[in-house]
């Protein structure tokens, strides 16, 4: 993972060549529909947050009702881009580390069409009233098996290329993958099963729910984000990860303890007190390998700074790591059963999930995107000044959101909760700046991520540079450089052919 | 590592947390053992009771998100103090104080306990009785005023004051469920749940299916019957906490 670039035969700049041409219409359909459906998850949200403050927003029509349209935005959200994003950034990280080319585009591409399908079949559902109404797991009932089928077609052949992989040696991201590629379905197949197929206590199947959103989190999203910050980091800066058998600790660390965590949601609620303790510890101390992973990551950063500015994959991996480390505190913050008290019926549920979707996991997809397309379209990025946007407004609203909402406000409303003896009204109040203040955050990320989905539609359309100088965000390359002087790529590739 | 030592060690660190959290507690929650009231030989068993159309409610109340604002659930006090929230957890006047915590059986008959995301809007654990209340108040039957209250959660003449004076509601953020309701033309005596508003000679509106059985399901939320004793934790001591709250 630590070769430098310039460094390489010829047969290894073909192997890679061959595998990013292997994948790149899998890849760019996963990145492009999931780019499109934040953008779609961006409007739904920004609808609904405003809605929060002003029920009349766009008028009072049913589909776009607080109670459909904020459903409709968290499950496009997770399902539409998250979820996508991760395909994407799982099958490429795969084959490039087994260093195996993918014979499957096809089965990928038509899997991640009916995933598409089924999320527009999904949210349509929850507009018109269909959904049922469990977190996370509103699109209509007969979505999840359609989801889980296409699932199970895209991992497999995740799954086969670590089975064909060229050398012994296992790269820590690939841990991580094939943990998520693994625990996907276990967790997706358990929450769907009891809750919408078996007849469970009405009480167990909420319990679950928690539990599936916080595995979700711990279980896919954190090993895809920490498995694409490992790769984008060890590659950027020419190093090897710090310290492997540290990092394998920690995959371990998380893969013991992340299954406990999430029954914390439900606390209070009758049922066995050790499911809703548990659930909190487990979440509290699911800290622990969170940090560990940021903490190791950025510690094979450390000493790169100027690299960090000029490159936006790094700068998104890092910010991502940062992310990370947000998030772990904000899990023992909110899940201390001390804080439950304020925070279980306030918009902080909300904000551990902007920070763990946005801040953290979709801040190293952006890491991870702005690192692969250039490799399967062979074009670089068009602009810095749009990647530049994309990063400040990105940071700029999920800061607002941790800091302002999650943390300040979300306490300010459940203190105004529990004091029973005012009137109702002034818990409602006491929500309104931070309501309007969601509003903002997600204003500014739409901002970043309009920018982002015009510029990844025209490197898709292969619009993109014909450089063989990657875009970096301060300066231009030197011609000293690893990259040599700036050449057409494919005038470049035609000459050495 | 080989793949396969590798999924080995997944099943064991996941499979014991699934074991324990999922599976056996699940089955265990599908057997409750059924409770006296009291200790004594002769006393009755637990039976909890309710009435309406709970499970077509339910799935409409979840349908249309209402859960994303609306809570049904009291905590213990250890975890909130809800339950000294005048109407929240039952009815406390002059006949008694039915309030207590929420119960396992309280969602008897639901395939899935709306605990809710947020308390953006009040609790519900108790509507009914609230609705009820409210009702009698503007000289509405409980369902009229309901109904009322979905087709304009804004609407000052529903909350009365002391002295029937209207309260000024539109700080509510609560959208207004306009899908549940049609334009009817009038014919004969009209629809008793018709509303007052917006209507002219010939025309009223009048509530669909959708809003007859969410109403039913909203005023069925009376979770405040009398628990067996064993289970009663509701802190009832004069001087208390909870007798400071009624003088409220």
């Amino acid at each position: 993972m630590s070769t430098k670039s310039h460094a390489l035969t010829v047969e290894e700049i073909q192997l890679r060549s061959d595998i990013d041409r292997s994948l790149r219409h899998p890849v760019m359909f996963f990145f492009t529909s999931g780019a499109a459906w934040l953008a779609v998850s961006l409007v739904l949200g920004i609808i609904a947050s405003i809605k929060t403050h002003n029920p009349a927003f766009l008028g009072e029509y049913s589909f776009i009702q607080y109670g459909r349209a904020f459903p409709a935005h968290i499950n496009t959200l997770v399902y539409g881009w998250g979820a996508q994003a991760a395909f994407g950034v799982m099958i490429w990280l795969m084959a490039r580390l087994s260093r195996q080319p993918s014979k499957n585009a096809g089965t990928l591409l038509v899997a991640g069409h009916v995933w598409n399908l089924a999320i527009i079949l999904g949210t349509g559902g929850i507009l018109a009233g269909h959904g049922t109404g469990k977190h996370w797991m509103e699109f209509p009932t007969f979505v999840w098996p359609v989801l889980l089928a296409s699932y199970a077609a895209i991992a497999i052949w995740v799954m086969i290329s670590f089975r064909v992989r060229r050398d012994n040696h296992t790269y820590i991201s690939q841990w991580y993958i094939l943990g998520a590629c693994v625990w996907f379905p276990w967790i997706y197949l358990t929450a769907n099963l009891y809750v919408n197929v078996f007849d469970v206590h009405p009480l167990m199947a909420a319990a679950i729910n928690g539990w599936f959103r916080q595995a979700m989190v711990l279980l896919f999203f954190v090993p895809v984000g920490i498995a694409s910050a490992y790769y984008i980091t060890a590659k950027i800066t020419a190093r090897a990860v710090y310290n492997y058998s540290y990092a394998v600790g920690g995959f371990w660390a998380l893969a013991v303890i992340a299954p406990w965590a999430g029954m914390h949601v439900v606390m209070g609620t009758p049922i066995p007190l050790f499911l809703q303790y548990t659930g909190a510890a487990a979440t509290m101390l699911a800290s622990v390998p969170l940090i560990f992973s940021g903490v190791h990551i950025l510690k094979t950063i450390s000493g790169h700074s100027e690299l960090t500015a000029d490159s936006p994959s790094l700068r998104f991996t890092v910010a991502g790591m940062f992310g990370l480390l947000a998030l772990a505190v904000l899990g023992v913050i909110l899940a201390h059963p001390a804080a439950i008290r304020y925070s279980q019926f306030s918009l902080a549920g909300y904000g551990y999930e902007i920070l763990a979707l946005y801040g953290f996991f979709s801040m190293c997809m952006f890491g991870a995107i702005y690192f692969i397309v250039p490799r399967v379209t062979r074009r670089e990025w068009l602009s810095r000044r749009l990647i530049r946007t994309h990063f400040w407004f990105s940071v700029y609203g999920v800061c607002f959101v941790l800091l302002f909402c999650t943390l300040l406000g979300s306490f300010q409303q459940g203190a105004a909760q529990e004091n029973f003896n005012q009137p109702w009204k002034q818990a409602v109040n006491s929500t309104f700046p931070y309501a309007v203040g969601i509003t903002f955050a997600w204003c500014a990320i739409l901002w970043a991520n309009i920018f982002f989905f015009i510029h990844l539609t025209l490197m898709w359309l292969r619009l993109g540079r014909r450089s063989t100088h990657p875009t970096l965000l301060r300066r231009d390359h030197s011609e000293l450089g690893p990259h040599g002087p700036e050449g057409d790529v494919d005038e470049l590739e035609s000459a050495k052919a | 590592m080989t793949l396969k030592t590798f999924i080995i060690g997944m099943l064991a660190s996941f499979g014991l947390a699934w074991m324990c959290m999922i599976a056996i507690p699940v089955a265990k929650m599908a057997s409750l053992p059924a409770v006296k009231m009291s200790s004594e030989e002769d006393a009755d068993y637990y039976q909890h009771q309710t009435s309406g159309r709970i499970v077509n409610g339910a799935a409409i109340y979840a349908a249309n998100g209402c859960y994303t604002c609306h809570s049904q659930l009291i905590r213990p006090t250890y975890l909130g103090s809800q339950i000294f929230r005048k109407d929240f957890a039952g009815v406390s006047n002059a006949d008694g104080d039915t309030r207590r915590e929420t119960h396992y059986d309280d969602y008897a008959g639901e395939k899935y306990a709306q605990i809710g995301l947020t308390r953006m809007g009040p609790d519900l654990s108790n509507f009914g009785h609230r609705a009820e209340a409210y009702g009698v108040k503007t000289g509405m039957s409980a369902e009229q005023w309901v109904i009322a209250h979905l087709y304009n959660p804004r609407n000052g003449a529903l909350q009365l004051g002391e002295q029937g004076e209207k309260i000024d509601m539109t700080w509510s953020n609560c959208p207004a469920q306009l899908q549940m309701f049609e334009k009817k033309d009038l014919v004969g005596q009209g629809d008793n749940l018709a509303l007052d508003a917006d209507t002219d000679a010939m025309t009223q509106i009048v509530p669909r299916e959708q809003a007859r059985v969410l109403t039913s399901y909203l005023l069925s939320l009376k979770r405040d019957s009398a628990m067996p004793e064993s289970m009663d934790h509701t802190p009832k001591v004069p001087g208390s906490a909870s007798a400071a709250a009624e003088k409220n």
